[in-house]
């Protein structure tokens, strides 16, 4: 290492993933295969003497009875349909569009639905909201959908009710709220004009209702911002494809904070010089706590307490301007320590004008955001990156005032939709316990929940897979939900919920259509037809007054009405809020969005557990994150050698405490202390139970988000976490020259590739002279290993390229394929033992100081090598190469070896060391047993789901069994069905896009090209021309079919002056000397 | 020194010479036949729910085999066909015949006939209809003489070297698109050529990589 630090120009970053790597420790990574891997107890009886039970068990089996009913293979039976379903074909996969409100936005989406099972969603490329890509959550929601755990029935207290009971019951309420009043709804942020519709006809038939919302999604703060700047009941709508210069200010717009999807797509278009977009590069700045993913996008990122952010946007103010008559709003006082920061950015801003825009997340206040609203519209934004779109949601109150206004007893009837503040409102409200004081009490819901836990009924709401619904998107036009599947359970959706308790008995596509009329004296039933086949529509909220009588406004309370619009500002209030949003002094608490479980809605989805946090790489449980100076100073560490125990704290805010693991975290600001959201479900599902802990617990009314006097004090103990932060180490000295010859130096050409644009428009080779090698020295060690690709005769030949520059590190990817490919969930034990099952994982790699590092996110799925050093060490040919360029891997001949994972220098060979797939086995029920020894497998703690689970499954791939190997196969199931269909319906030739992998589909920054090389003309051809395009470890001569295109920042020059030192090409060289 | 084993025991060693020999060859070559699915599996020939007669319906009436199995142009299945197929006949056809009592009872409960299914391949290897026969494979080359068959059995192996035979050389196979469910073609009576096939618009490749059909 020492040797490559000396001749490294400034212009190259040192790549490190963890802090013990940084600290020049060898990684205490354990070895790929640990000792005792493959051993694990069955009923005391060990894995290779379980063996050789069962192969004395063929043997006799063998023995007894003829050859012909012992081979025979099982009778099966084909059930046909008696009526089969017009345009059914079976084994063909059908796509309904639809659309689903997942992490606080409306994606349209197209659901895959394989014999009347969902199986899988894409996004719908015509709706604006996705774009055709979707994230994470969306990809997830399919596992919800089959969730064992789900809610099914309505229940009274603790006992199952039937449907006429709990319907009669919140009936009953409803109609003795229509004489006493007293009714509060809580509902969560979905914009259905048609659940609107129903919530406005109960709050007009009962008096004094009062509505709620109190999801995370909520954004109240912006809500009332925009009312301070004179935008009351509207909405800021930002497109970033025009933006030239973006401040976010605590602001993940990338990864859990609203329209991620469609501000991925817009910020990765300005980010790909090659395009014309994207020759006109954004520039990112972002003022964050914590380390997001949006944080890693980010050209230059100031480290500051989540309270800071008002300082900041003052000192930015004072420089940008604000408009002429809001001009005197001030603090008073900056950022210390930030000014080049402030100046920098202030000038880019200026400099832009109406193309540039300031973004501040949803956990900041009120005043802070109509501070931006303000700089914005000083910079002329409002119109192109920011517009003003009518709010779709009604006015509602937040959780405080649900909590003071049953404490006053004004609300006696209350009804939860899909929300659950019992498990997310700070403590001191004692929502838990006002929530069981109610004298009626319903929640309509998924889960049963925390908040279902406090009431007196709860009635299972269907998922959205099975319902119908319009949602409103980020556009103010509306699409609409349609059910892939009657509803598993026999549930109700929320809106078929509300009409029975007025009565109403239509189903739910009869009340969507109600509400706007549709076939009747709105548009026609053609319409709603094309509404449906398109998932878009041209429909606007404004639609439904006219197709539904509103309610005068004498009959509706207040609380519901929308507010008329403010003409004027409100700067009293505003500059009184600035001032109450003074930064507080000491150790401050974030509360966050998990960026895998979310608010809490993904903690029983054991895809979700599994998945590494991007920044933190953690699965399965959380912890207190902090700098590494923060951890210093309160005397937080980790073992020796072995980063991933490490010390249990205990933070106290408030009076509260809450003991957890302590995890030093590179780029977190300074005395700060972040917690996720998520964990610590106790009764919500058998996947769920025990992770984590609540952070919610140590929730402040008054500031839910961050609150300044945290103290964190070490507790007794340390703690194993469940990381894959160190699996996949491609830096390992085994790999590559020296594994050749161990005296070999290891020099090898960067496996992540950064430049800046004025260093690549001054020298567009600058990526690839980082090649240890030239291209013209790769030559083959064997003869004719490599498919020549120009041989146009040998047909199409498959080759992928991610652009780093497009990634913003979601993960989508990664669930997607664990959707597509039947990709099991291997529990935290396993995680610890390095065998989780990821085909496509994130590396994530910092590189700068352990205080303020940069990060990059690099994908990582098979490279389909054109000379695998897999396939040459496999003694049973299990993995061989196809005609058309892909690593082939035939489960079938797999003996399990494991020489090719061994082999393979990217380490994406995945080994099934259990039968993971069957998740009832008996060996994993074994787990409940051996609790007080620490071996718990979550996963695997199902009783008998596999039925409903397993309906999940995409039949177009093999499930593996136990002592399989497997990896990622460029989704050849999806190639295989479009040379099929090319061969039936054409020429046999796949047309340019006709194949999209899992992970290029679901990616909503397009990242991920994929498709024919042997047509120069196709779109991954030319995206591998670019000079940005670099194969990693091109030097072992594997040849790989995915290459990377490196990631391009486009600093500020006042901040980041460009390198003066050695060209790349001459600390390349020196490596050779 | 009294003798240990009797004298006829030196014939021992002679008769392992010739017994063990034969008796591994015996094993090999038994096990290469009774072992593979050429004895395992063909000729299977299960009981079905209703005694449906190819024979009568393909045979003698001369139903195109698509008119049942709808999908097998368009899909990786050719399906059984639905209740409802039957019923678009014997609704008027021998309409109160003993031997459809299960076909009207599936008619009207809505519950799906259990067929045996016949022609199994293993969940791993992922056949599709569509596209052997947009190459021009006939029905008969993998299910035999169907419109003889009262009862349906299996008549090829089915195995991995089965299909590859075809996928190494599918010419002997080839036939043109409108002869596909003919059961009497004959490609060497008719002196077809596929290279000379006009209606062709593209050769015949067929797959001999793993992920061909191993997904």
């Amino acid at each position: 290492m020492s040797d490559e630090n000396d001749v490294v120009a400034p212009t190259r970053p040192q790549y490190w993933r963890s802090l013990d790597a940084a600290a020049g420790n060898t990684p205490a990574s354990r070895r790929e295969f640990p000792d005792g891997a493959d051993v694990i107890e069955v009923d005391d009886v060990t894995r290779r003497q379980f063996l050789g039970i069962m192969g004395a068990s063929l043997a006799l089996a063998g023995l007894s009875g003829s050859a012909c009913s012992a081979i025979r293979k099982p009778a099966q039976e084909i059930l046909p349909y008696a009526k089969r379903p017009e345009d059914l074909v079976p084994g063909m996969p059908q796509y309904f569009a639809t659309t689903a409100f997942v992490g606080g936005s409306v994606l349209g989406l197209l659901a895959k639905s394989q014999d009347g099972r969902p199986i899988k969603v894409e996004g719908n490329p015509a709706h604006p909201g996705s774009l055709g890509g979707t994230n994470a959550w969306a990809q997830a929601e399919v596992l919800c959908l089959y969730d064992p755990d789900r809610s099914g029935t309505p229940f009274h207290g603790k006992g199952a009710a039937s449907w006429d009971e709990a319907l009669g019951a919140l009936r009953g309420a409803i109609d003795a709220a229509k004489t006493a009043g007293g009714l509060g709804i809580v509902m969560d942020s979905r914009p259905s004009p048609t659940r609107r519709r129903l919530v406005d006809s109960i709050a007009q038939q009962c008096p004094g209702t009062k509505l709620f919302r109190t999801d995370a999604w909520a954004d109240a703060a912006a809500r009332e911002a925009a009312a301070l700047v004179g935008h009351a009941g509207d909405v800021a709508r930002v497109d970033l494809s025009t933006a030239d210069v973006i401040v976010a200010i605590d602001c993940d717009f990338l990864g859990t904070d609203g329209d991620v999807v469609r501000h991925a797509r817009a910020f990765a278009s300005r980010r790909v010089p090659e395009s014309p977009d994207g020759a006109r590069m954004n520039r990112l700045y972002v003022v964050e706590p914590s380390f997001s993913t949006t944080g890693t996008r980010a050209d230059h990122r100031l480290r500051a307490k989540a309270s800071q952010g008002v300082d900041f946007l003052a000192a930015l103010a004072a420089q940008v301007g604000l408009p002429a008559d809001a001009a005197s709003v001030s603090t008073g006082r900056t950022l210390a320590g930030a000014d080049a920061f402030v100046a920098a950015a202030a000038s880019d801003l200026k400099g832009a004008g109406a193309r540039a825009v300031v973004l501040v997340g949803p956990r900041q206040p009120a005043a802070v955001h109509a501070l931006a609203a303000l700089i914005n519209e000083s910079l002329g934004a409002v119109g192109t990156t920011v517009t003003w779109l009518p709010d779709p949601l009604p006015k509602a109150q937040g959780v405080v005032e649900l909590a003071a206004a049953l404490r006053a007893g004004e609300v006696k009837t209350l009804v939860f939709l899909g929300v659950n503040p019992v498990y997310e409102a700070a403590p001191e409200l004692g929502l838990a316990e006002l929530v069981k004081a109610a004298p009626f009490s319903a929640h309509v819901g998924n889960w049963r929940d925390e908040t279902a836990a406090a009431c007196t009924w709860h009635l299972a709401a269907s998922h959205w897979l099975e319902t119908w619904d319009d949602l409103v998107g980020s556009d103010g036009r509306v699409s609409f939900t349609q059910p892939l599947i009657a509803p598993i359970h026999g549930t109700s959706s929320d809106n078929e919920i509300l009409a029975r308790a007025l009565g109403d008995n239509s189903d739910g596509r009869a009340l969507v259509m109600a509400t706007w009329g549709f076939g009747a004296t709105g548009p026609s039933e053609g319409d709603w037809r094309t509404a449906l086949q398109t998932g878009v529509t041209s429909l606007t909220p404004a639609a439904v007054a006219q197709a539904t009588p509103a309610p005068t406004a004498a009959a509706v309370p207040s609380e519901a009405a929308p507010a008329a619009p403010a003409a004027t500002r409100d700067l009293a209030v505003l500059s009184a809020g600035l001032a109450a949003a003074a930064p507080g002094e000491g150790l401050e608490l974030n509360i966050v969005l998990h960026p895998c479980l979310a608010d809490g809605r993904y903690s029983n989805n054991a895809w979700m557990q599994e998945l590494p946090d991007p920044m933190t790489k953690l699965t399965w449980g959380d912890a207190a994150a902090m700098s590494p100076a923060t951890a210093k100073r309160l005397g937080v560490s980790f073992k020796e050698r072995d980063p991933l125990v490490v010390d249990r704290v205990t933070v106290t805010l408030g009076g509260r405490s809450l003991e957890l693991p302590g995890l030093i975290s590179p780029g977190l600001a300074d005395d700060v202390v972040v917690l996720t959201m998520g964990g610590g479900r106790q009764d919500l599902g058998r996947v769920a139970k025990g992770v984590g802990v609540n952070a919610c617990e140590l929730r402040q009314a008054a500031s839910p988000w961050f609150a300044a006097g945290a103290t964190v004090a070490r507790a007794a103990g340390r703690s194993r976490l469940y990381s894959t932060q160190e699996h996949g180490d491609l830096t390992e000295p085994s790999v590559g020259p020296a594994f050749i010859h161990p005296d070999t130096p290891v020099v090898r050409g960067d496996l992540v590739r950064e430049t800046t644009i004025a260093a690549w428009a001054a020298n567009p080779q600058v990526v690839r002279e980082l090649d240890v090698i030239d291209p013209v020295e790769e030559k083959s060690l064997f003869k004719d290993t490599s498919p020549d690709i120009t041989e146009a005769a040998r047909g199409q030949q498959w080759g992928m390229a991610i652009d780093l520059s497009a990634c913003v590190g979601c993960n989508a990817c990664t669930i997607a394929c664990q959707a597509e490919n039947n990709i099991p969930v291997v529990g935290a034990e396993r995680v610890e033992d390095g065998r989780e099952m990821h085909w496509i994982r994130l590396d994530r790699y910092y590189s700068g100081s352990e205080e303020d590092p940069k990060a990059v996110h690099q994908p990582i799925p098979c490279m389909q090598c054109e000379n695998a050093p897999c396939e040459q060490v496999c003694p049973v040919a299990a993995t061989t190469h196809s005609e058309d360029g892909l690593n082939d891997m035939a489960y079938n001949r797999c003996i399990g070896t494991r020489y090719c994972a061994n082999n393979c220098p990217y380490k994406v060979r995945r080994f099934n060391y259990f039968n993971f797939a069957a998740e009832n086995d008996a060996m994993f029920r074994q787990a409940d047993t051996k609790d007080d020894q620490g071996y718990v497998d979550k996963a695997f703690q199902h009783d008998a789901p596999a039925t409903l689970i397993s309906l999940q499954r995409n039949p177009d791939v093999t499930v593996r069994f136990r002592g399989v190997m497997e990896k990622c196969t460029y989704c050849v199931q999806r190639i295989s069905r479009a040379r099929i269909d090319a061969k039936v319906h054409g020429d046999g030739l796949v047309p340019d896009g006709g194949v999209t992998t899992a992970c290029q589909q679901a990616c909503p920054a397009g990242a991920i090209v994929f498709g024919d090389l042997s047509d120069t003309q196709s779109r991954v051809s030319r995206v591998k021309a670019s000079p940005r395009n670099y194969r990693m470890l091109a030097e072992l001569n594997t040849q790989p079919r995915t290459s990377y295109l490196a990631r391009v920042h486009n600093p500020n020059e006042t901040l980041e002056p460009p390198a003066a030192a050695p060209s790349a090409h001459e600390a390349a060289g020196e490596h050779h000397g | 020194m009294a003798r240990i084993f009797p004298r006829w025991t030196n014939l021992v060693p002679l008769a392992l010479a010739v017994a063990l020999p034969v008796g591994a060859v015996a094993a090999v070559g038994g096990a290469w036949y009774w072992f593979s699915p050429k004895y395992t599996d063909v000729g299977y020939q299960p009981k079905q729910p209703v005694a449906f007669s190819h024979a009568l319906h393909a045979g003698r009436l001369g139903m195109d085999c698509r008119y049942c199995h709808d999908t097998a142009e368009r899909s990786g299945y050719a399906a059984v066909p639905s209740t409802q197929t039957c019923m678009n006949c014997h609704a008027v056809v021998k309409k109160d015949s003993a031997l459809l009592e299960k076909v009207r009872e599936s008619w009207e409960s809505g519950e799906a006939l259990r067929w045996q299914r016949v022609h199994m391949l293993p969940d791993y290897a992922y056949f599709n209809h569509s596209a052997h026969l947009a190459a021009g494979v006939g029905c008969v080359s993998c299910h035999g003489r169907i419109d003889q068959m009262e009862v349906v059995q299996q008549k090829e192996p089915l195995s991995m070297s089965w299909c590859l035979d075809c996928h190494g050389d599918p010419t002997p196979n080839l036939r043109p698109r409108s002869e596909i469910t003919n059961m009497t073609w004959d490609a060497k009576a008719a002196g077809y050529d596929p290279s000379k096939d006009a209606t062709r618009v593209r050769a015949v490749q067929p797959p001999q990589h793993c992920s061909g059909c191993h997904r």
